[in-house]
């Protein structure tokens, strides 16, 4: 696998975070990856509650798209959990992601709104296309993405913005709206 | 069979009444039973498929919170139950958390709890409907969902049911009581009066009660049939009395009847006795006439004698007044009235001789004079005394008897006996008074005599000598028989003589006559 160049303030915050994460109480780094690893499942049974229109990434085959828009180590981290699962009768693939024009070959995006990685360009392009925006905070939805993951008492909760879902053909389950802490529609 | 027995005892309207209300009771028990059971069944199947679809919303339903493991959504989901008071409880387990609760519901009213796992889940609870759904998110199967269900609401409208089974089981007894007394009537009326009219009969015996019919039923049958027998018993009884008095008339006719025959026979042996009486005075009356007869001819024939002798007598006085007396005139005159004399003689001898017979056989004939006598010479003196009614005509008597046979008895039944048999055989035997032979035999047989008495006349037939010795049996009625000589010879035979007497005879071969009878009779014997 090709990994992207990084740059040094990114290399420097890696480490920093490599650091931290061994320095800090070994519970606290055990409970970021365990919140990605939860968010990962999220993201895959986000997928079970959500209808893509048959236009969706084209050229995909019988592969599920999801699309990061993050860092190498969170990408792996996220295709750690759920590389090789099955949703919707398509084999799930997890792909890293940093150019705009990779977005229409993508089901779902994920992104943590880590810089440089995410851009809220990604929602610009995401308009027009039936690609499912995942990212972090409840005003990520404002922002027009589709899901907006929130931590609330230690729990992933999240928010869903229907109209944006429906403008681009996206139809998302009353089930999944239930449970949703906001939705905007 | 001790129930039925005991059953059997029971008065009719007992049974009707049992029967009825017993037959109404069971078929409404059973009937309200079913209905209760069908109606529990109903109702547990209504809850059950209630429970399933409540259970299956709530599957779906829940099934976005427990793939995102939301257990706050999940409770606030199943909060909505509260609608539902009769659901207890719900426990929802997460199977990636290796069926653990997840989220759970439960009613204030209930004490239950939800199982930590789902594997401690009961499949069943008494008085508990649990139902159990799966949860699906697409195909994955990501936990359960139970409900529990309390019966206590069903028993509740069930314990409605049982009333209103236990109100109209109540109902139909009191309509089945109400009806049995109604049927009861129907049934039992007539049959009391049915009763009644039984004892009636039975007691005064009156035959002439009939049962009042009251409907046209079997019982009315019966009513008809016992009529009818009633009927046909008074009937029966009154032919029964008719013939019995009938009968009692007969009997008196009989018994009038009997007094007239009685008097009639009395009669009749009266005129018998006396016809026997006057027969024998005939016969004695035909004895004197034979008498008269035979002696007429000696003493014709001495007088003619007697008168020669006084004629030649004459003569010769006058002859020898005149003196012409000759000696051949002496000598015929000698001759003369010594051949008168012995001709007289001889003729009076035999008329002495005669008389003295004939008054002997008259004597024995009148009086029955017990004496002894020598058959032989008895018999002879007997034929002599018939001679002269045996003389007109061409019939021979032979006699065969032993010389000196000496007899102890009644000569006169004897004399009577022959006469009547000979008499018989002249009227009877040889009615055109031909030619012909009687024989008389008598033989010795030591303590008893034989005489056995023959003609060779034209005989008698089978029906007259069957007969024969009946009194007044006559085939010559009208020209003189009297129908009693034989009847008096059986008499003097069997009474008289002690003797047994039997007579053979076929029609052409004459007749013969068996008298037994003892030598020595003895006066005692006779009186």
């Amino acid at each position: 696998m090709k990994y992207p160049k990084l740059s040094f303030v990114s290399r420097m915050r890696l480490w920093c975070c490599v650091t931290l994460a061994v320095l800090s109480l070994p519970t606290q780094a055990a409970a970021g990856e365990m919140a990605l690893g939860v968010k990962a499942a999220f993201l895959y049974n986000f997928t079970k509650f959500i209808e893509w229109p048959a236009s969706a990434a084209p050229g995909s085959g019988d592969t599920f798209q999801l699309c990061v828009a993050g860092s190498l180590l969170d990408t792996d981290a996220i295709s750690q959990v759920l590389e090789g699962k099955t949703t919707q009768g398509k084999t799930l693939k997890v792909r890293f992601v940093s150019q705009h024009s990779e977005l229409p070959g993508c089901h779902m995006l994920y992104s943590t709104g880590e810089k440089p990685y995410w851009s809220d360009e990604w929602l610009a392009q995401s308009v027009h296309l039936p690609v499912v925006t995942v990212g972090e905070g409840e005003d990520f939805v404002e922002k027009g993405g589709v899901i907006g993951l929130v931590i609330v008492d230690g729990k992933v909760r999240f928010a869903i913005n229907e109209a944006k879902a429906s403008g681009q053909d996206i139809v998302i389950s009353s089930k999944l709206l239930s449970l949703a802490r906001r939705v905007v529609r | 069979m001790s129930i039925l027995s005991r059953l059997n005892v029971l008065p009719i309207r007992h049974k009707i009444l049992f029967s009825i209300i017993g037959t109404s009771l069971i078929v409404v028990v059973i009937s309200t039973t079913v209905y209760l059971v069908i109606g529990w069944v109903n109702l547990k199947n209504k809850a059950n498929s209630e429970l399933e679809t409540t259970a299956n919303i709530f599957a779906q339903n829940i099934s976005a919170a427990l793939s995102f493991g939301d257990a706050a959504a999940a409770n606030e989901l199943l909060l909505s139950l509260g609608a539902m008071k009769q659901i207890d409880l719900a426990c929802v387990y997460d199977a990636a958390n290796n069926g653990a609760l997840f989220a759970s519901y439960r009613n204030q009213s209930t004490s239950k709890n939800c199982p930590a796992n789902v594997a401690k889940v009961p499949t069943e609870q008494p008085g508990t409907l649990i139902y159990g759904e799966p949860v699906y998110v697409v195909s994955d199967r990501v936990g359960m969902v139970y409900l529990c269900r309390s019966t206590a609401d069903l028993k509740d409208a069930m314990g409605l049911s049982v009333l209103v089974g236990l109100g109209m089981v109540a109902i139909s007894f009191l309509i089945a009581f109400v009806l049995t007394g109604f049927f009861r009537e129907l049934i039992e009326q007539p049959i009391k009066s049915l009763v009644a009219t039984t004892r009636r009969v039975s007691n005064e015996g009156d035959f002439a009660v009939r049962a009042d019919k009251f409907a046209d039923d079997e019982i009315g049958t019966l009513f008809d049939s016992f009529n009818s027998m009633l009927a046909q018993i008074q009937m029966r009884d009154m032919e029964l009395g008719r013939a019995h008095n009938e009968l009692k008339q007969q009997v008196v006719e009989v018994e009038a009847a009997n007094d007239t025959l009685n008097k009639t026979l009395i009669k009749l042996r009266e005129t018998q006795e006396q016809l026997v009486n006057q027969e024998k005075m005939a016969s004695l009356g035909g004895l004197v006439a034979g008498v008269a007869h035979e002696i007429n001819t000696p003493i014709g024939v001495g007088v003619t004698a007697a008168s020669t002798l006084h004629a030649a007598t004459e003569d010769m006085s006058s002859a020898y007044e005149s003196g012409r007396l000759t000696d051949t005139g002496l000598r015929k005159y000698v001759q003369t009235a010594i051949q008168s004399a012995s001709i007289l003689l001889n003729n009076l001898n035999r008329a002495a001789n005669l008389i003295h017979s004939f008054k002997q056989v008259a004597v024995d004939q009148t009086s029955s004079e017990l004496r002894q006598f020598d058959l032989h010479n008895y018999l002879e003196e007997i034929l002599l005394s018939l001679l002269p009614k045996l003389k007109k005509t061409e019939i021979s008597v032979s006699l065969d008897v032993p010389e000196n046979l000496l007899m102890r008895s009644f000569p006169g039944a004897m004399s009577q006996i022959v006469t009547n048999l000979l008499m018989n055989s002249l009227v009877h035997g040889y009615p055109d008074a031909k030619q012909g032979n009687i024989q008389i035999d008598v033989e010795d047989l030591g303590e008893e005599i034989l005489l056995r008495y023959r003609d060779d006349g034209v005989g008698m037939c089978k029906e007259s000598l069957a007969r024969v010795f009946d009194p007044f049996f006559t085939t010559r009625r009208g020209e003189g028989g009297s129908g009693l000589g034989m009847h008096i010879v059986y008499n003097l035979v069997s009474q008289q003589l002690r003797g047994r007497i039997r007579m053979e005879s076929e029609p052409g071969h004459g007749v013969q006559v068996l008298i037994q009878v003892p030598k020595q009779v003895s006066m005692e014997e006779v009186a």
